[in-house]
């Protein structure tokens, strides 16, 4: 279990998360939703080691990840797919995928099976990844983080910038890998499609944690949602996301 | 008509010779310049130091051996690894201390600069020493002999510099140094030690530049001022090339290179000098980023 346990996080001295615990359990998908500029993708980059935090603990299972260096924690097997894609532009779809399988050692059964969940990279190895459409880019972002074989997998706003085919996809995507027992910590802002994976939703709103909830009590009492994203009711949202 | 041709394509021919051999000579330490600024995003003024380093090393090599393949080949193997590790002291316990700003690394690398300067002054002496060439024949042409070391220096040079293309495209090492040039923080979120392929980068460049330092010394001799010129030139060739473009360092060590020879040999070296800095200019003006300039998303 990923163990976030009343952390604080700041930027240049300014408090930017606020005593935050949560937790992530094997095989489970969380939903993290908040306003732009709640907290959430720096939560994200807490956990990976690239925003120092002020105080708390971040574990995974025995292991104090908050200890470690940030270039430590994807050997334990979290992978980050950032906002944004943020690709390695001048590298070939087929070296960013290997920096994937070096950072745990990965084997060739781990790419295959990487290319598999998304076959048109397969056709584009050897281009370069700045190249790509907006869609092929945004796969070969979670491509390349899954070819470090993750346990848990932090996800900041996949679906940002994709029609809504692919969309759908990357949400597929996830569904795959709950079935196979990788962790998803989610932030995103199409609400529905969140709703519709998630096990358990969060809400985050000015660095701090508000509502812990399931997607099925927010169907009964959708409050949270317009208190913390603004959409009256899962029915609303649709395929809308907030700002 | 056929006199002016006779005379001429000999000094055209020697003067594209000589300038090749500067090419690949440029472009072995501009190539440590331009890692080093496309990694670490630090513009290292005191890279022409771990050129004379390289001199300097050679010189003691040949004089402690009493030989001069010996201390040639001795030079050659311990020079750009002692540079090395004075390059990752360097980036251990000056760049790092003031976090590779880009500001302070400027103000820190001409400190780092004056020391070695200094430091050589002291312990060399403020004469320029010859050292002999591990090997002497002359190659024949139609119109005149060359001298054979310097065609083994771009030989030599040119292998070095394929060493490091393969490298930088064929080993993990090498794809960590891309992936960190493009974006170190999601290097980092692969594992990618970020710190460590900084030191190695740097070691790299030092190590390259003295590697170049031990090739030349033979040529000319080693004093502790004759860093500032190959500086000078590493900057040109890697401003016209595009900062941190590999390809465009080497092409624009050869542009440089050879037009130095052709227009030293028809007119003045410092022309050429002139010329180039002119270009530069030119580049900055027209095309900041350089002619291959690599542009990030």
């Amino acid at each position: 279990m990923l163990i976030i346990d009343r952390i604080s996080s700041s930027y240049d001295q300014v408090r930017v998360l606020s005593d935050i615990s949560m937790n992530i359990k094997e095989g489970e998908v969380l939903g993290l939703l908040g306003r732009n500029g709640a907290g959430k993708s720096t939560l994200l980059k807490s956990i990976m080691g690239l925003i120092k935090i002020d105080e708390g603990t971040i574990r995974l299972d025995d292991v104090v990840l908050s200890k470690k260096l940030a270039h430590e924690i994807p050997e334990c097997g979290i992978g980050y797919i950032p906002q944004g894609r943020r690709l390695f532009p001048q590298l070939t779809v087929e070296e960013n995928l290997k920096m994937g399988l070096y950072t745990r050692n990965s084997n060739n059964d781990v790419l295959d099976w990487a290319l598999s969940l998304f076959p048109v990279l397969k056709t584009r190895l050897k281009q370069k990844s700045g190249t790509l459409s907006g869609g092929e880019q945004q796969m070969l972002a979670t491509a390349r983080a899954l070819c470090l074989k993750p346990r848990y997998i932090l996800m900041d706003e996949p679906s940002e910038g994709l029609m809504p085919k692919l969309i759908e996809t990357i949400f597929d995507i996830v569904e795959k890998l709950k079935s196979e027992n990788v962790s998803v910590l989610l932030v995103e802002q199409k609400i529905e499609g969140t709703l519709r994976i998630s096990d358990r939703i969060v809400f985050i709103e000015n660095g701090t944690l508000k509502e812990e909830t399931t997607p099925e009590q927010l169907n009964d009492n959708p409050e949270p949602l317009e208190k913390y994203v603004g959409v009256k009711s899962q029915k609303d949202a649709g395929s809308q996301s907030f700002k | 008509m056929d006199t002016w041709i006779e005379e001429t394509l000999p000094m055209v021919f020697l003067a594209v010779l000589d300038g090749t051999v500067t090419a690949f000579v440029l472009a072995l330490i501009a190539l440590g310049l331009s890692l080093v600024f496309g990694v670490m995003r630090i513009v290292n003024v005191s890279h022409g130091e771990f050129f004379m380093l390289g001199a300097v090393f050679s010189w003691f090599a040949y004089h402690w051996t009493a030989d001069s393949v010996w201390g040639f080949v001795l030079a050659l193997l311990i020079a750009p690894v002692i540079v090395g590790f004075i390059a990752v002291f360097s980036e251990r316990f000056i760049l790092r201390k003031v976090e590779y700003n880009p500001e302070s690394t400027i103000v820190a690398t001409i400190g780092i600069l004056y020391i070695i300067q200094q430091l050589t002054l002291m312990g060399f002496g403020p004469e320029a020493r010859p050292v002999e060439a591990p090997i002497y024949f002359r190659v024949s042409f139609p119109w005149f002999g060359y001298s054979g070391y310097k065609l083994l220096v771009a030989v030599m040079s040119g292998l070095c510099l394929c060493g490091i293309w393969l490298l930088l495209k064929r080993t993990k090492l090498g794809l960590y140094m891309r992936a960190t040039q493009q974006d170190y923080e999601i290097a980092t979120t692969f594992g990618v030690p970020t710190k460590k392929i900084y030191a190695s980068v740097f070691a790299l460049g030092g190590g390259l530049a003295a590697l170049a330092g031990v090739l030349v010394v033979p040529i000319r001799q080693a004093d502790h001022l004759m860093g500032l010129e190959p500086l000078l030139l590493s900057f040109i060739v890697v401003i016209i090339g595009g900062l941190g473009s590999i390809r465009g360092t080497i092409i624009a060590a050869f542009l440089i290179g050879i037009s130095d020879g052709i227009i030293s040999v028809f007119y003045e070296p410092t022309l050429a000098k002139m010329l180039a800095t002119l270009f530069v200019v030119m580049i900055l003006i027209i095309k900041p980023s350089g002619l291959f300039g690599e542009n990030y998303q």
